[in-house]
């Protein structure tokens, strides 16, 4: 026979585990825990925060004593300390208190509160209390009907206690609220309500300086000198490897070894003859501008040396200025003449629909040359580059992979024109695919490319010297995985 | 309707004679393309020019309005209009003395140097995260340290294999990333493409 459950009301017999009575309608389950003041729902006792509203079921109690500071308040009202839901239901008890004293200075009791609604005439003493600081006894023994209101341990009398024991010290409250701030926040009930919500004062008072305690100042934290030690010694060590080598100007052998890449970027241009048409594409700004720079230079006179034509372009904004460095240091100082042997074309607008319009002729149709700001068939190196098609050789300087790509899906691979490139160390691994490949045929990487050309064509640049700093940085480098990794493991606790 | 029907079909009709144009050609389809392109150049520029302008709108309202930093704010203002005189201050634009200079000595070494910094927080990183802390980091650490050797020119004298190593590192696995990467922003634009030649996406007019 299944067991049943009476009604405390009228007596019925219901089922084992009804909520509500057949009969009558009354509820039937023991309404145990902690009941919440603003909804009415019992929640168990562990809980802090009502599972159906968020106020706050237990009042913020300060810690007592002797260790109490301001300084864990304050940080715990203003700082994240990973309990990020603690921190935010004093903003939903706040809202909720002030829902409160906007439903009390009204005497309009909100339905569902049936604790305002019995009270039907205001007790004889109408008079509110003041404006009761943590530290003034001001309430007395909560009546029966209070305590619906007042969470449960509010009403514990060693507990009422604790919370303005443990605050005084710290906090003389009274003065240190700001005035006519917690009148209006919380307005003087009166009646019955009065007592009720003087007993709350204290709470309200203390929340209330809670939340608007002003952020202390943070002091000057002690740095963390081991921590930061190390870092400015690998900051110094990492200058020293660097700038020695520069300053000593001495270069660095740069050994035996050419990469395949370098090696059949130097043979497609040692291939050409004289008189060749090509077009350098200097992609790059002046951030990569030490890697690439040195490049155009050992690029431009092993050019200058097999006699090429050499017409220069730039799809970033910056490039046409680095370019005219490097053609200055390079072919104008040999003695070739701009605009019969070079010509600076400058910037080509537009991305992919540049390089297609670059493509169609009609960019050296309308373009102008960045140095003198005249018409591409005003000089003598016009003759013969109506359009891509008579561009023996396409060199692309690219600091970015992106720039390489545009050029290799909109010109290489449509018109399948003979294309090398030297790219920035960052762009080395995406532009691998390409000389796999074979869609670009030679690829020199970074300062290291830059030297290996060098040595190539025997003729020495700066590209060398900067390889020597450039080496020693990442020797410097090695050297700090191998001491982190050494300091890690030493530091390991053993299992 | 009518508002989002136009640009709609506008940009399906330019989608496709651009994507007939570079598959099939012919004179016609040259023409059509080939000025077509040519539009989408001169409206790139025109977007740079609302790009400065937006620029420097953002700034004058942060001015305006006191917002923290607007001190910055004000040296870009002066700063550009000063760039701007100097390049409309003769025939030259940006071969202009002054022009040059300014990239010269100022913003081609700011830029270098604020790139070489990375070089320093790098070693920091590298000192304080790049750890042998399982298998992968394990490997990960070795392609590093190899690598960083194997440019060295004197890499073979370390040890003879290293250059070889360095080269088998960078062509082999981290090239089939590289493709791999480079495949996937290939189908991307495709799609992507597709979907704004069906009219399915339409940033034009949103």
């Amino acid at each position: 026979m299944p067991s049943t459950i009476w009604c405390p009301v009228c007596g019925t017999a219901n089922r084992e585990g009804s909520k509500f009575c057949n009969n009558c309608g009354a509820r039937l389950e023991a309404e145990e825990g902690v009941r919440c003041p603003m909804c009415g729902h019992f929640n168990p006792p562990e809980l802090e925060i009502c599972s159906n509203c968020g106020a706050r079921l237990k009042p913020l109690v300060a810690p007592s004593g002797e260790e109490e500071t301001s300084e864990p308040i304050a940080e715990s009202t203003s700082e994240p300390t990973g309990h990020e839901p603690e921190l935010a239901e004093p903003i939903g008890e706040e809202k909720a208190q002030e829902e409160v004293a906007q439903s009390i200075t009204a005497q309009q009791p909100p339905s569902e509160e049936y604790w305002i609604g019995e009270e039907e005439e205001p007790p004889p003493d109408l008079t509110p209390p003041e404006f009761a600081g943590p530290g003034e006894e001001v309430s007395p023994e909560p009546s029966p009907e209070e305590l619906d209101f007042l969470p449960v341990e509010e009403v514990l009398p060693e507990e009422k206690e604790e919370i303005p024991a443990g605050m005084e010290e710290e906090m003389p409250a009274a003065e240190e609220v700001p005035a006519g701030v917690a009148e209006a926040v919380y307005p003087p009930p009166s009646g019955l309500l009065a007592t009720a919500a003087a007993a709350g004062s204290e709470q309200a008072a203390l929340f209330h300086k809670i939340v608007t305690q002003a952020r202390p100042t943070p002091k000057a934290l002690p740095r963390p000198t081991p921590a930061r030690r190390t870092e400015w010694i690998i900051y110094l060590a990492v200058a020293v490897a660097i700038i020695v080598p520069l300053l000593s100007g001495g270069s660095l052998d740069t050994g035996t070894s050419i990469s395949p890449g370098a090696r059949s970027f130097y043979d497609a241009l040692n291939a050409l003859p004289a008189g060749s048409k090509v077009l350098i594409a200097h992609d790059y700004d002046p951030t990569v501008a030490a890697e690439m720079l040195p490049q155009a230079r050992a690029i431009l006179r092993h050019l200058g040396a097999q006699g090429a034509k050499v017409l220069s372009v730039s799809l970033t904004p910056q490039g046409p200025a680095l370019a005219q460095q490097a053609l200055q240091d390079t072919l104008a100082v040999e003695g070739y003449s701009y605009g019969v042997d070079y010509l600076n074309l400058g910037y080509v607008a537009g991305g992919e629909a540049g390089l297609r319009a670059l493509a169609r002729g009609s960019f050296f149709a309308l373009s102008r040359d960045y140095l003198e700001g005249k018409g591409f068939a005003w000089y003598a190196i016009s003759q013969g580059f109506s359009s891509l098609q008579n561009v023996d050789l396409i060199v692309v300087l690219a600091g970015s992979q992106d720039n390489l790509r545009l050029w290799v899906e909109q010109i290489q691979t449509p018109f399948q024109k003979r294309m090398v490139a030297g790219v920035s160390a960052q762009a080395d691994p995406a532009a691998r695919p390409y000389l796999r490949s074979r869609q670009i045929v030679g690829l020199l990487s970074g300062l290291v490319g830059a030297a290996e050309y060098e040595r190539i064509t025997g003729l020495p640049g700066r590209a060398s010297l900067g390889v020597a700093a450039q080496s020693w940085g990442q020797a410097a480098l090695v050297l700090l995985i191998i001491l982190g990794n050494f300091a890690y493991f030493l530091g390991r606790k053993p299992r | 309707m009518l508002r989002r029907g136009i640009p709609t079909a506008v940009a399906i009709g330019v989608g496709i004679l651009v994507l007939v144009d570079f598959f099939l050609g012919g004179p016609f389809l040259e023409a059509v393309g080939g000025t077509l392109v040519d539009w989408a150049i001169l409206l790139s520029v025109f977007a740079l020019f609302l790009g400065v302008a937006s620029v420097l709108g953002s700034h004058l309202r942060r001015i305006a309005a006191r917002d923290e930093g607007w001190p910055y704010s004000l040296s870009l203002l002066i700063v550009a209009a000063l760039v701007l005189a100097a390049g409309l201050s003769g025939p030259a634009g940006p071969q202009e003395p002054l022009v040059a200079a300014i990239f010269t000595y100022v913003q081609a070494p700011l830029q270098a140097s604020i790139f070489a910094l990375l070089v320093f927080y790098m070693a920091s990183a590298l000192y304080r995260t790049f750890r042998v802390r399982s298998i992968s980091s394990l490997l990960m650490v070795a392609a590093a340290i190899i690598v960083l050797l194997g440019q060295l020119p004197q890499a073979a004298s370390i040890w003879e294999g290293l250059p070889g190593l360095k080269d088998w590192v960078l062509g082999i696995p981290a090239t089939a990333g590289a493709r791999g990467i480079l495949i996937g922003v290939a189908l991307g634009t495709v799609a992507t493409g597709l979907r704004i030649v069906m009219g399915i996406d339409r940033p034009y007019s949103e």
